[in-house]
């Protein structure tokens, strides 16, 4: 039974803050938690012996097979999602002067349009919860009225464009009860510095 | 390019966001908020 349990899915999970979601997560009492990433054995190695309230699952959020494939494991292993922690995020290290196209359209791919197609996949599960909570996990480098002191261009664009995103699902779905939560996590060092992971 | 200066650390920032998400209702959505429960402009 997991109507008494609460039950997270988080993106991103094998590194930066998605890690500390998962490590923080797992210790709460009745916590159902999926922790998602491109490659799980990165988050199954971080857990030797697995806690029984932790699901790892590939979920590669560029991909509608991968998120779709995660959605079926979630629905066929608890049937619904209370709290959904988009968190998956890339940067590209690059000025926006020096970005070619393709490279804005990939930090744009998983920054923004993966938020899209997971939320997209995931909001029968949420829409299943009493708590119906979405967490797009942003930055305040994406507020435009901030934004005359930094100069990540591709990252400080895509996190923009979440923010309206996250608006435009709030607007559609607050007759429902969704709640859609744009979020500046701090100012934490970067996952994508620290590895030099794109 | 692409400095960034951290000032907190990963743990403390996941237990300021899961203090705003188990405190959020549908009166709060949409809002832009950070880690600390603050509101950012846009």
């Amino acid at each position: 039974m997991t109507d008494s349990k609460t039950v997270y899915f988080v993106t991103g999970a094998s590194r930066g803050i998605g890690r500390e979601f998962i490590k923080q997560l797992i210790t709460r009492p009745d916590s159902v938690v999926f922790a998602a990433a491109r490659n799980p054995a990165d988050v199954k190695k971080q857990y030797p012996s697995q806690p029984p309230n932790l699901h790892i699952v590939q979920c590669d959020v560029t991909s509608d097979t991968s998120i779709t494939a995660a959605a079926e494991t979630v629905n066929e292993t608890v049937g619904r999602v209370d709290v959904l922690i988009n968190n998956a995020a890339i940067d590209n290290n690059l000025s926006i002067r020096d970005t070619p196209t393709s490279s804005l359209l990939a930090v744009l791919d998983t920054n923004l349009l993966g938020v899209h197609r997971v939320t997209r996949a995931f909001l029968p599960l949420v829409e299943k919860s009493e708590i119906k909570k979405i967490i797009n996990i942003s930055s305040d480098f994406g507020s435009v009225a901030l934004n005359d002191r930094s100069f990540w261009g591709a990252y400080n664009i895509s996190k923009a464009a979440l923010n309206m995103l996250t608006i435009q699902y709030k607007n559609e779905y607050f007759k429902e009860g969704i709640i859609f939560i744009p979020l500046h996590p701090g100012n934490v060092p970067f996952p994508f510095l620290e590895d030099g992971l794109e | 390019m692409n400095e960034h200066d951290a000032n907190i650390t990963t743990e403390e920032s996941v237990q300021g966001i899961m203090k705003v998400v188990d405190k959020v209702t549908i009166e709060d959505s949409g809002k832009y908020y950070t880690n600390e429960g603050t509101i950012l402009p846009w």
